[in-house]
């Protein structure tokens, strides 16, 4: 990662800062009512691999956000992640985004794991806060078990059932 | 119907309890044997508390045969099916939780999805990696 933010004592036309860095991704895990066992477990195998190169940060969310969750490895995805879960009420994306959009720093990855039957996906307040979650992160996925949806700056994965 | 029988009670600490389920479609095996005293504890402790005996005997060792719920009866395939040592950390979670079934299931979910996870991702891994190593 380079930035200009501060001038380069080698040259001015040089970019300044050089960091070496793994992006930090952003898996918002939809523990709704709706969404099985078998579902959550995959969901959680996605977040699992991810653990194993690169900082992961998971937010829990059904009708509310349930916080944030930081794991560095697969073992704290184990004992942290999984003894955290919490859900089976109703799906609401709206506060996870907006815990997300708080906390995540630009060019994060977000990744939204849902089946996509959302009570608000369809409200302006939350299609404005996808678009700010889109904009500020590197790459933005969806990934979906059941719903097929299409919005402008995020891609779209479609689970197949195994 | 579930069917629990004693069938060896030759080892004081070692009970192999032996779980009939043939009437049921979902389980995948007709019979299946534990060799986890705790195991084998909470499954009894799970028919006493919510089953109700209908028959019991001596065939080959004790026996006896009781009906239960689905709540009850997906509890126990699960406590079979697990995999993992029952540590007597997560013994006594479960043990605490006997009379609460939602609370019992609750404490044992976590345990279940952790063996379904696979180090290699679920189906969609590999196109999640591909977008992900684009940015």
């Amino acid at each position: 990662m380079s930035s200009y933010k501060r001038p380069s004592r080698k040259h001015q036309d040089f970019p300044g800062i050089q960091r070496y860095a793994l992006q930090r991704t952003w898996n918002l895990i939809d523990t709704s009512g709706s969404i099985g066992e078998a579902e959550l477990a995959q969901e959680l195998s996605e977040v699992y691999v991810q653990a194993g190169d690169r900082p992961v940060s998971v937010v829990l969310w059904d009708a509310e956000s349930y916080g944030v969750i930081e794991a560095k490895n697969r073992n704290e995805v184990l004992n942290r992640v999984l003894t955290g879960v919490k859900g089976g009420g109703g799906t609401v994306i709206a506060p996870a985004l907006r815990t997300t959009l708080g906390r995540m720093q630009y060019r994060d990855n977000v990744v939204v794991l849902s089946d996509f039957d959302i009570y608000d996906l369809e409200e302006p307040e939350t299609r404005q806060l996808l678009s700010a979650v889109a904009a500020k992160s590197g790459v933005a996925v969806l990934v979906s078990s059941h719903r097929e949806v299409d919005i402008q700056g995020w891609r779209f994965i479609k689970t197949s059932p195994d | 119907m579930v069917s629990i029988s004693f069938s060896d009670l030759r080892y004081p600490n070692h009970i192999a309890l032996s779980i009939d389920i043939t009437g049921y479609l979902a389980f995948t095996g007709s019979f299946q044997t534990i060799h986890s005293a705790n195991r084998g504890c909470l499954i009894v402790e799970l028919v006493k508390r919510h089953g109700k005996t209908t028959d019991f005997g001596w065939e080959n060792g004790f026996y006896f045969r009781a009906e239960v719920n689905d709540q009850v009866l997906n509890l126990i395939i699960r406590l079979v099916n697990m995999k993992r040592n029952m540590t007597a950390k997560l013994y006594e979670e479960l043990e605490a939780k006997l009379d609460n079934l939602d609370g019992f299931e609750a404490t044992l979910a976590p345990y279940v999805i952790a063996e379904q996870l696979t180090p290699f991702g679920g189906s969609s891994w590999a196109t999640i990696s591909t977008y992900l190593s684009q940015s």
